[in-house]
């Protein structure tokens, strides 16, 4: 290292490149996310004074709010739907898809292809194919000779949920269909061919592979599937009508975040329970990190 | 050549008509745009008579689609090059600078990857009231420039920590100072990963919806999101219109994915296997 520029240069200039970058993200996002907890003491309509109210939104939300319970499952059942939809589907199809086969690199590319597009445009295409009468799912089920099963998929409380579940799917499995297809590249062929000349059956070789070695994946992968569920908001919004459906069954905890704050003018409230999404996703991630990385070690 | 059995002819077929059938609404999409609403209605399977893109233009115009390509292009831009250059200069100081709280500002940044943008969003829109930026394009751009830095930071970070340390050593002993090592040195060895956290920003801000919505009241400023969702509420009984805008603002997205989908595919994954 040169010493020309003086000691004192060298010891500032680190911070200086990351001066720019640390000051948008701590004015755009830590400092407002801090604020977070602080309007959430306070009965806040979005103007004029703000006021103490201590920790009653707070009992409010957990007491309270019936459609907040309901939103919270709704995530619960959206994040156990996408589990099948995306995760362990993605891993069907990189099971099959990581053999050298012919065409294959082609779908794999084909089949990561929505995650390009925008929730908008996904959750307005969707609502289409669910429509009651234009709706290619129950013409298929029309002409099937199936018309008893027709319905309004997205306006009735029982199938509103796996039907964005679905559409999640088709969007996400691509994702984790990649995660996981490297992974299996990852696994030495050394190792899978040893298992072969032990005799093993090639579907007992399937099963150590899914269980041993994609674990790590795994783990990630439902992780990932937890924190989206609380993060998804555009999908929700656009597909059950601004995220209520019937009595709120499409209701998650991000779009009733927003309407309280945005649409009843709720700022307070609407940040108390922004925080309590949050201390719950932080909290339930971290021990799910430890219980994980416990049960690893015992192996 | 290898030699094919029966069963991965099964398996190739299989997966055929698994990416056939998935690929089949946008397929519909783009052919029911071309159908007169009563075809649509009495026969939804039907191909279109004959395919032109006059409805697309119709729809473009009916939608003012222009407006918003427009501000999203902007907005967009700007975000990407805001993101570029603020998280290469973080990420150099990150990964090839020793200096006193480098893990801790280093966490901190990581920290912004699982915060959920629903976390911060209420207090962020009372801010760029106050600073009375609502409604302009500054008002996406810092926001979103914010909301992409953590994971660019990230994946530069990640990939200048693999760089050998005897390039800064080369550049200082050639006279370049830290500055002209990263001009000079670093940046043009890094166009890989800045090309992947470029296209990465790209989609993710062109694609943004919350603040997007939250953020802009003035129907001309709104982005091209924003502005389909509308178009959509308006156009409830139009499907014809409606397949032609959602068609005209899916196929620049389906150009950029056939001409980039190396690196697409390489950054929406690269932030999942780091856990």
């Amino acid at each position: 290292m040169s010493h020309h520029k003086g000691k004192w240069t060298r010891r500032i200039a680190p911070y200086l490149f990351l001066a720019p970058a640390l000051v948008i993200f701590i004015v755009f996002v830590l400092y407002p996310a801090f604020e977070t907890f602080r309007y959430s003491l306070y009965d806040w309509r979005g103007f004029g004074p703000m006021e103490w109210s201590g920790f009653a939104n707070y009992e409010r939300a957990l007491f309270n709010d019936a459609v907040f319970k309901q939103a919270f499952k709704n995530n619960v059942l959206y994040f156990l739907g996408t589990i099948v939809s995306e995760v362990l589907f993605g891993l069907l199809v990189a099971l099959i898809l990581s053999r050298s086969l012919p065409l294959f690199g082609t779908l794999r590319i084909m089949f990561f292809t929505p995650m390009v597009l925008s929730m908008t445009i996904i959750g307005l295409l969707w609502s289409y194919v669910y429509h009651p009468q234009i709706g290619p799912l129950n013409v298929v089920l029309r002409s099937a000779g199936y018309p008893q099963l027709t319905r309004a998929w997205l306006g009735s409380a029982q199938t509103i949920i796996p039907a964005v579940v679905t559409t999640s799917g088709w969007t996400y499995a691509g994702f984790y269909m990649l995660i996981f297809y490297s992974a299996i590249k990852g696994i030495p062929v050394s190792l899978l061919e040893a298992a072969r000349l032990d005799g093993a059956a090639e579907w007992k070789i399937f099963l150590y592979v899914i269980v041993l070695l994609l674990r790590p994946i795994l783990i990630i992968a439902l992780l990932l599937c937890w924190t989206g569920s609380f993060q998804a908001f555009n999908l929700f919004w656009v597909m059950t009508g601004e995220g209520g459906g019937p009595y709120h069954s499409g209701e998650i905890v991000s779009t009733w975040v927003m309407k309280q704050a945005f649409q009843f003018s709720r700022m307070g409230y609407g940040s108390a329970l922004a925080v309590i999404m949050t201390v719950v996703v932080a909290i339930s991630s971290i021990l799910y990190m430890l219980y994980t990385s416990r049960q690893s070690v015992e192996y | 050549m290898q030699r094919l059995r029966l069963v991965d002819y099964v398996l190739i077929l299989a997966m055929l008509l698994l990416c056939l059938i998935m690929a089949f609404p946008m397929v519909w999409m783009v052919y029911s745009a071309m159908k007169p609403n009563r075809l649509i209605f009495t026969k939804p399977w039907a191909l279109p008579e004959h395919f032109t893109v006059e409805p697309l233009l119709k729809a473009w115009q009916a939608g003012k689609l222009g407006g918003y390509f427009k501000n999203s292009i902007i907005v967009t831009t700007s975000t990407v090059m805001g993101i570029l250059i603020l998280s290469s200069l973080a990420a150099f100081a990150l990964a090839r600078l020793r200096f006193q709280g480098r893990n801790l500002l280093f966490g901190v940044f990581l920290a912004g990857l699982i915060i959920p943008a629903q976390t911060y969003v209420i207090p962020l829109f009372v801010l760029l009231r106050r600073l009375s930026l609502i409604d302009t394009y500054i008002g996406l751009i810092l926001p979103y420039t914010a909301l992409g830095l953590p994971m660019a930071i990230f994946i530069l970070q990640a990939f200048l920590s693999t760089l050998p340390t005897e390039l800064d050593d080369a550049a200082a002993i050639d006279g370049c100072g830290l500055l002209g090592t990263f001009l000079l040195v670093t940046m043009p060895i890094s166009k890989p990963a800045l090309a992947t956290v470029a296209i990465l920003s790209t989609i993710n801000a062109w694609n943004e919806f919350l603040f997007a919505m939250l953020f802009v009241r003035d129907p001309a400023m709104r982005t091209l999101p924003i502005g389909l969702y509308v178009f959509y509420g308006h156009y409830d009984i139009d499907y014809q219109m409606l397949f032609g805008g959602l068609t005209v603002a899916t196929i620049p997205l389906l150009l950029f994915y056939v001409f980039f989908h190396r690196f697409i595919i390489e950054g929406l994954t690269a932030g999942a296997l780091k856990g």
